[in-house]
């Protein structure tokens, strides 16, 4: 329950944050700079006077966009290079798989900056390297499921009766990994959040003026010895908050998905 | 050259140093000067270094035949004074009356760390070296003159007599004989390790150095930490500290938490901002200086829009000046507005009023310059600077209300160079002045024509005809008035725009007893 109220505070503000807080994030009132949080600011303003409030919620919208556009990317390529490799198998399998390892021979966050420093800075390459880090991932959960379903019973009579491979995958196989699939995209969805924040925090992330939490963050560092905590700990809180929702929720579908939990369908 | 005064650097890199300055230096000693700054130098050959980081560290190794001097400065310290020469190694000179032989008379007993001496045989393959070389030394040794080199030869008359035949007259010869090109090396180390190749670095003598001055390098770890020792061997006045750890930490909050701590004797490259903080600090003392490095954004003018005067003028009158100085340079900044910073010599305040802050009039301006609105423009800014980038988002809010839709490009700090150099950019910010003290160095790159160090692109063949006669003349009352001449016609072209001249401040801790500041820093004067 903790997990879904936080996540239903943060996406409540990122679609409806603009509505009820009309602030221009990009709008720089220099004399208006580094004021504490107010009720005019309530996050405060940062080093050229611009609402922190207004920035964060467009922060917010910014993460939670690419983070669901890197699950989504993620899903349909890993989940359907898994569940091909998994059913086709052979050289196909092979070497997918064998691409697969290399990938995952590199450290996440790692190959992620590495795309992202190739790529040259921005929103579009360090959403690519997050979606290559999280493929692999897809791959081997869908392709394991896969390789198990296809020895049951009624998949190999199935097949024996002659349903095309489509046909396998559509009415026998898929139905069986929405689940998995659910439990990864959240998890890989709070990995997306972290990593998008962790490129930001470094510099290979979203390029301001943007608002972007990570760089957000980055932004307020200069300022955490001076006296203004406001520009790196809203954007913390933030990222800890959808974070920690995520993973909170995926665990809770884990444990509703599995039949030896006893744990009830609800969240 | 120009040189580049970079504050900032990613925080990838920042990380990494500041980890690296929590572990301490290995060598450091209680009674070691501590002086800790934001940028570490990249290179140490004095043949090839660009960059205000290399050069302050790198001339305490390194005698040269003449230094400047000193003067007092604010809060009991004082300040190098770029408009006089004295003698370092060089006892005396003499310069024909035509202007073009100087002759130096060498001091006797300088060594080098190897124990050769250093007589007129390393002045001149020292001096030969760099114009082989033909790296940013070569700027600075030459004052610009490159093309042809003015230097026409390098003659040793004895050991202790050395002269320097130019093919034309230049006033600020002496003053280039003071910066740290015209460092002498020695002969036999550099030859030992790779001799001198025409046009390439040397790698040997980009890490190490091959002491001749006051300073002897006893460690050195690139962009970490170094150890400097006073030299017992210099035969000149002794350094004041007789030894200096010297730490290079970009993470901006460590370099604070130790300037507050007392941790650092001496500290720069601090923000303004996090400077403001220190006012009531005990044990600590923040002093701003001044010197001729300038926020700008260069506004080349042969790339449009910036190829319209009237829409230059129009930008020029829509930047918010006093509110930049107030709350981007902490008060800081010095406003003006003129192809002069106000701290070179020859400055004319009365000629170089600042641009007043109106938005209306650049309306109009905008109107009557024929640029259809809205018009896009992009300025590159370099990734890490934060004033830089303060800058840029304030000129996008600002301008976005007349219909200019600033695009802030952020580049690496190689893509920066890259791209700053080739003009390969509609315009760009930095934080630039000269390297030598002394406007007809800067216009010599500055303001002429056809000059690829010249970023704005600015041409008048006027103003390239009265910066030869500058440059040829002794002249002080001539000078004043060739200098107030450019400065009128510059003006009224609005090359770029100038947000204000930096004043550095450099933070002492009170054990700090002796202090001189110079925009280029020069350790031999500082002791606690």
């Amino acid at each position: 329950m903790v997990g879904v109220v936080m996540f239903a505070i943060i996406i409540f503000i990122a679609v409806f944050g603009r509505l009820l807080w009309p602030v221009d994030p990009l709008r720089v009132d220099i004399l208006g700079s580094l004021l504490p949080p107010s009720l005019e600011h309530p996050m405060g303003t940062d080093d050229v006077g611009r609402d922190v409030f207004a920035r964060f919620i467009q922060g917010a919208q910014v993460s939670i966009g690419v983070a669901i556009g890197v699950t989504i990317a993620g899903t349909l390529i890993g989940g359907t290079l898994g569940l091909l490799a998994g059913l086709v198998g052979g050289w196909f399998d092979t070497i997918v798989s064998r691409t697969m390892d290399a990938i995952l021979a590199f450290p996440p966050l790692i190959l992620a900056m590495a795309v992202a420093i190739g790529l040259g800075p921005g929103i579009v390459s360090a959403a690519l390297g997050v979606i290559l880090a999280a493929i692999p991932w897809y791959f081997r959960l869908l392709r394991s499921e896969v390789l198990r379903l296809r020895t049951l019973m009624y998949v190999e009579s199935a097949q024996a009766l002659g349903a095309s491979s489509f046909r396998l995958i559509r009415l026998h196989i898929l139905p069986q990994t929405t689940s998995t699939i659910f439990i990864q995209a959240s998890s890989v969805f709070s990995f997306s959040i972290l990593t998008l924040a962790a490129l930001g925090f470094v510099g290979l992330g979203i390029q301001p003026p943007t608002p972007e939490w990570g760089t957000m963050i980055t932004e307020g560092l200069a300022y955490a010895l001076t006296g203004q905590w406001w520009l790196g700990f809203f954007p913390g809180l933030g990222i800890f908050m959808l974070a920690v929702s995520a993973n909170l929720i995926a665990d809770r579908l884990r444990d509703i998905y599995d039949p030896k939990s006893g744990a009830r369908l609800s969240l | 050259m120009r040189i580049r005064n970079t504050y900032r650097l990613p925080f990838a890199a920042a990380l990494l140093s500041s980890l690296v300055a929590f572990a301490g230096p290995a060598f450091a000693q209680d009674s070691d000067l501590i002086v800790n700054s934001a940028v570490a130098p990249s290179t140490l050959d004095p043949a090839w270094a660009c960059g205000l980081q290399e050069i302050s560290f790198i001339q305490n190794f390194y005698v040269r035949l003449v230094q400047y001097g000193t003067a007092e400065g604010p809060d009991g310290t004082r300040v190098v004074d770029f408009a006089t020469t004295e003698p370092y190694l060089a006892e005396s000179w003499d310069i024909s009356d035509d202007g073009l032989v100087y002759t130096f008379h060498l001091k006797d007993g300088y060594t080098f760390a190897s124990g050769n001496p250093v007589d007129a045989e390393a002045v001149r393959y020292s001096f030969q070296r760099v114009l082989d070389m033909a790296g940013c030394g070569r700027f600075f040794l030459t004052d610009g003159h490159i093309d042809p080199v003015i230097i026409e030869a390098i003659e040793v008359i004895d050991p202790l007599t050395v002269a320097i035949t130019l093919n034309k007259p230049n006033g600020n010869m002496l003053g280039d004989l003071a910066t740290h090109a015209a460092s002498i090396v020695d002969p036999s180390v550099v030859e030992a390790n790779g001799g001198v190749v025409a046009g390439q670095p040397n790698e040997f003598m980009a890490a190490n150095v091959t002491e001749s001055g006051p300073f002897l390098l006893e460690s050195y770890t690139a962009n970490q930490s170094a150890r400097m020792v006073a030299n017992p061997e210099f035969a000149g006045d002794a350094p004041a500290s007789e030894a200096i750890n010297v730490n290079w930490i970009t993470a901006a909050p460590t370099l604070l938490l130790q300037a507050r701590t007392g941790q650092a004797d001496i500290t720069f490259g601090l923000a303004k901002q996090a400077v403001t903080t220190l006012a009531d600090n005990s044990g600590t003392r923040a002093i701003a200086y001044t010197n001729p490095f300038v926020q700008q954004m260069m506004l080349p003018n042969t790339k449009a829009p910036w190829d319209n005067p009237v829409f230059r003028e129009a930008v020029a009158h829509a930047v918010p000046y006093e509110d930049i100085v107030e709350r981007v340079a902490y008060g800081y900044g010095t406003l003006y507005y003129g192809p002069i910073p106000p701290s070179l010599p020859g400055f004319n305040a009365e000629l170089s009023q600042p641009i007043p802050f109106d938005l209306d009039r650049a309306r109009e301006l905008i109107a009557e310059s024929g640029v259809a609105t809205p018009v896009d423009v992009e300025v590159m800014i370099q990734e890490g600077d934060a004033t830089q980038q303060q800058l840029a988002t304030i000129l996008q809010s600002t301008w976005a209300d007349l219909g200019i839709n600033l695009n802030i490009r952020v580049a690496p700090a190689a893509e920066f160079q890259d791209l700053s150099q080739s003009h390969a950019v509609q315009s760009l910010m930095r934080l630039d002045g000269p390297g030598v003290f002394e406007v007809g160095y800067y216009w010599g790159y500055d303001v002429i024509c056809d000059n690829s160090n010249n970023l704005t692109e600015y041409c008048n063949p006027e103003v390239d005809e009265l910066v030869d006669q500058l440059r040829a003349s002794s002249d002080e009352a001539e000078r004043q008035g060739i200098m107030d001449q450019v400065t009128e016609i510059w003006r009224a072209e609005y090359p770029k725009i100038l947000f204000f001249e930096d004043q550095p401040v450099v933070v002492l801790s009170d054990a700090v007893t002796e202090f001189t500041f110079s925009p280029l820093p020069d350790y031999r004067y500082w002791a606690k």
